[in-house]
């Protein structure tokens, strides 16, 4: 167990233990969101986040490893691998997945760098999510222990991560949060297809083949094509219907 | 001061922009995002890179990507994908230009007239459009596309559904076709040979069949600017507003400056009229705000932005129609995987569509990997039939909602084995679709943000009816192509077509536009873009509609305030091809 590990799991205890975990992690939210109080928090916190206790603790509680953990347990759901992730939900893939394909980082600077979202400003969206994520696995099997991960979404079997998705969005629907819950799915997708984990930012190269290309059989980028069939009954144009010309 | 202003360089602030400076006036064009000169060098075909709505170079955010985008309210299950910078989304569309269904329009006469929103028609006759239509399709140009594998596939599966292949611009019943594409279609090597040896301009002239459309156009890979095959605007109009003094007798080229976000827009009074007079932006990387006068205003920011700037400016909105009847074709997504090869990913983006007038439109598309997953996993109906919300299950397919999992990678195993259909909703026109000042998010640099509020389950009856009759169409051709498993996506409200927020209309309780653009309660203040569409023109793709109104905009703003005279009906229209827009380009390297 590397020493990453044995702080996540504490994180995690943090996390099931709601009075320990509020002081730890508002002073782990404040500091990283540079508030100077708790009032200046709860003042710039919306909707949803605020109003659900279990959500706020979590999210507080959610330190860089446990959202880590948790995003990895998302990516494994959403393009399953070879990975112990994968193992744990129960269902796995003999090709890489979206872990492999660097999808996990990915996803947690989308979400953190969007302005935009519901969450409040300052606040990691990832951050958040981590807390509904877990929050929401707790009410759905407090119990799992699949991969003995810190994060509770990550221990569930596949089809309870479906059930969370379930609740996650009947839960915030009409509320701000029902945007993120929306397209985080489609975010991970997304970034587990593209080149994202192996394109050097500073050359914009890519190292190697990506893993969404190999899975997907896509035959990689090109400037041209060898596909032109012709036209369509060999119509090359059309014009204005006669009824419509105009003299 | 300045004869007019232009805010935004996108899809239609571009054509205004050009319109104009071939009539000799003095135009300065702002534009929020940045612009990309050497594309070449700028973009790849990588979709990330490109196309991540956060950190790619095509995003809704400051040309710096180490910038985070600029912020918007979407309090629903929703994703709005416009693109910032000169070209505006011209620079990730598809080029298709469809004209918009005659029945949209006042007068229309046909039998089906009352299966349009009639409280929500345009104030002229489709008739009256016509030249401006054919202004644009010639300035461009926009083409018959020519095909690759996925379209021959496509437009054999459509000719079995017993439906006429259409063979004029304008559409006056159900039917297939090519798509009329804002493409120069492949000539030379383009589409015949993949060796890029053999794929350089002038070898290859027009469209390679790369794929990209979505990430921006520069082939013919060294092609003057100008001669790009896609006709984004930063391709087309822009380029010849820049050189309109080479190309036009008497013509003046426009000023761009770029990182120019506009912040507010003065006003003044005229003949007991409040008329626009002043416009205020801030530079992005500075901060530093300037303000110029002018005689006339051209709001092109889009759908989202010209509500915001309106409102954030405190204009007049009597009537309360300032951002409402926001309208996007209500999409809908299915795929089919088909035993045979597809070419998917290759080729342009679309180059096939079937129109059902009175209900929208279906088309092919095409997506490399990333955002073909994406199209499968965005949903308002949970995943993979185990919950569904509130939709029920569509008969007859293999699966509802997203994929997610090893049905995701099954589905995804050979992407150039899929055959994808885009589902265009004619969408009514309601008041409770709307962009406002956002008031869960704190204001950004420039100022209060916008809302952007989608009822995405509270559509009209007849919105909803409309988009399960061409599901089941979208149904009927996948199968008929022979289809081995069809899904269907159930998407939320994807913002990729968005129109009406600033709408014209006869009515002047529901619009805040007059016929001519201008705005009713604010004189020499003019809309030119998609917002200024009365409605979502019956499901057709809006950028080409929306570009003949822009330009017959700029005909009645030299008419009304510069003494101008007609000239759409009697001129002939120079292409942006021109090989004196060309030499134009290459000298001034643009």
């Amino acid at each position: 167990v590397t020493f990453g590990k044995l702080r996540s799991m504490r994180r995690a205890e943090a996390l099931n233990s709601r009075a320990s975990a509020a002081e730890l992690s508002r002073r782990t939210f404040l500091k990283r969101a540079g508030l100077a109080s708790a009032a200046a928090l709860a003042a710039q916190l919306p909707g949803l986040v605020a109003r659900d206790g279990a959500w706020l603790e979590a999210a507080l509680a959610a330190d860089s490893d446990l959202v880590h953990d948790t995003f990895n347990g998302l990516v494994a759901f959403v393009v399953p691998g070879p990975d112990p992730y994968s193992r744990a939900q129960g269902h796995s893939s003999s090709t890489p997945g979206g872990i492999a394909a660097g999808a996990t980082q990915a996803t947690i600077d989308a979400l953190d760098a969007f302005v935009g979202s519901p969450v409040g400003p300052g606040f990691p969206s990832s951050s958040a999510v981590t807390g509904g994520l877990n929050a929401t696995a707790l009410t759905v099997n407090a119990a799992a222990t699949g991969g003995g991960f810190p994060s509770a979404f990550s221990r569930l079997s596949f089809p309870e991560k479906i059930e969370v998705f379930n609740r996650f969005e009947a839960n915030t629907e009409g509320t701000e949060f029902r945007y993120v819950a929306g397209v985080l799915i489609a975010t991970v997708a997304f970034v587990a297809y593209s080149e994202v984990g192996v394109l050097n930012p500073r050359t914009r190269r890519l190292t190697k083949t990506p893993v969404g290309w190999r899975i997907s059989k896509y035959s990689g980028v090109r400037d041209a094509r060898h596909q032109l069939q012709g036209y369509w009954q060999g119509r090359r144009s059309v014009q204005t219907a006669k009824r419509y010309r105009v003299p | 001061m300045r004869d007019a202003i232009v805010i935004g360089a996108g899809g239609c602030g571009a054509v205004v922009a050009k319109e104009l400076a071939a009539h000799g006036l003095d135009v300065l064009v702002l534009e929020a995002g940045g612009r990309h000169l050497r594309p070449e060098k700028q973009w790849r075909h990588f979709e990330n890179d490109a196309n991540n709505p956060v950190s790619g170079y095509f995003r809704w955010g400051p040309s710096d990507r180490s910038k985070s985008p600029w912020a918007r309210e979407t309090p629903q299950n929703s994703m709005i994908l416009q693109v910032g910078g000169v070209g505006g989304t011209t620079k990730h569309y598809y080029a298709n230009s469809p004209r918009a269904y005659p029945g949209v329009f006042r007068g229309y006469p046909g039998a089906d007239r009352r299966a349009y929103d009639r409280a929500h028609e345009f104030p002229f006759g489709y008739r009256e459009l016509i030249p401006y239509f054919e202004w644009v399709e010639y300035t461009l140009p926009v083409e018959t596309a020519a095909m690759g594998v996925k379209e021959e596939r496509f437009l054999h599966a459509s000719a079995k559904l017993g439906l006429p292949l259409q063979t004029t611009k304008d559409t006056l019943r159900a039917g297939y076709r090519p798509q009329e594409n804002a493409i120069l279609q492949p000539k030379g090597t383009a589409g015949r040979t993949r060796d890029p040896r053999k794929t350089r301009y002038p070898k290859a002239r027009g469209c390679t069949f790369c794929g990209y459309c979505v990430q921006g156009c520069f082939e013919p890979r060294g092609a003057p600017r100008n001669l790009a095959a896609k006709r984004s605007t930063d391709n087309s109009y822009l380029p010849m507003a820049l050189t309109a003094d080479a190309w036009s007798k008497g013509g003046r080229p426009v000023d761009l400056i770029t990182d120019a976000f506009v912040t507010d827009i003065g006003t003044g009074t005229e003949n007991g009229s409040t008329v626009a007079r002043s416009v205020t932006w801030r530079d992005v990387n500075t901060g530093d705000t300037a303000t110029e006068q002018a005689r006339v205003v051209v709001l092109a920011a889009g759908a989202i932005e010209n509500p915001r700037l309106w409102q954030n400016a405190g204009l007049p909105n009597p009537n309360g129609w300032v951002g409402r009847g926001y309208t996007d074709h209500y999409f809908e997504w299915l795929t089919g995987v088909m035993p045979y090869h597809t070419g998917s990913s290759r080729g342009p983006g679309s180059g096939a569509r079937l129109d059902f007038p009175g209900r929208g439109a279906l088309m092919n598309v095409g997506l490399p990997p990333a955002l073909q997953a994406f199209s499968c996993t965005m949903s308002d109906a949970g995943i993979d039939d185990v919950y569904l919300n509130d939709h029920r299950k569509t008969p007859g397919l293999s699966g509802n909602g997203r994929r997610v999992g090893n049905p995701l990678k099954s589905l995804l195993s050979d992407i150039d084995r899929l055959m994808n259909v885009f589902v265009m909703t004619d969408d009514d026109v309601e008041a409770q679709n709307r962009v406002t000042q956002s008031t869960g998010l704190p204001p950004d640099e420039n100022g209060p943000v916008p809302s952007v509020q989608v009822h995405y389950r509270e559509r009209t009856a007849r919105t909803v009816k409309n988009r399960e009759f061409l599901v089941h169409r979208a149904v009927e051709l996948l199968k008929r192509a022979g289809a081995r498993q069809v899904y269907r996506f159930n998407w939320p409200a994807i913002g990729l077509h968005l129109h009406s927020t600033m709408r014209m209309g006869s009515n002047p309780s529901t619009s805040v536009l007059d016929a001519n653009a201008e705005a009713r309660f604010l004189r020499r203040l003019f809309v030119a873009d998609t917002s200024a569409l009365a409605n979502s023109l019956g499901g057709p793709n809006p950028t080409l509609t929306a570009q003949a109104l822009a330009t017959r905009t700029a005909e009645k703003i030299l008419v009304r305030y510069f003494g101008g005279h007609p000239y759409v009906r009697t001129a002939v229209p120079v292409r942006s091809t021109d090989p004196k827009v060309t030499r134009a380009v290459v000298r001034r390297d643009l």
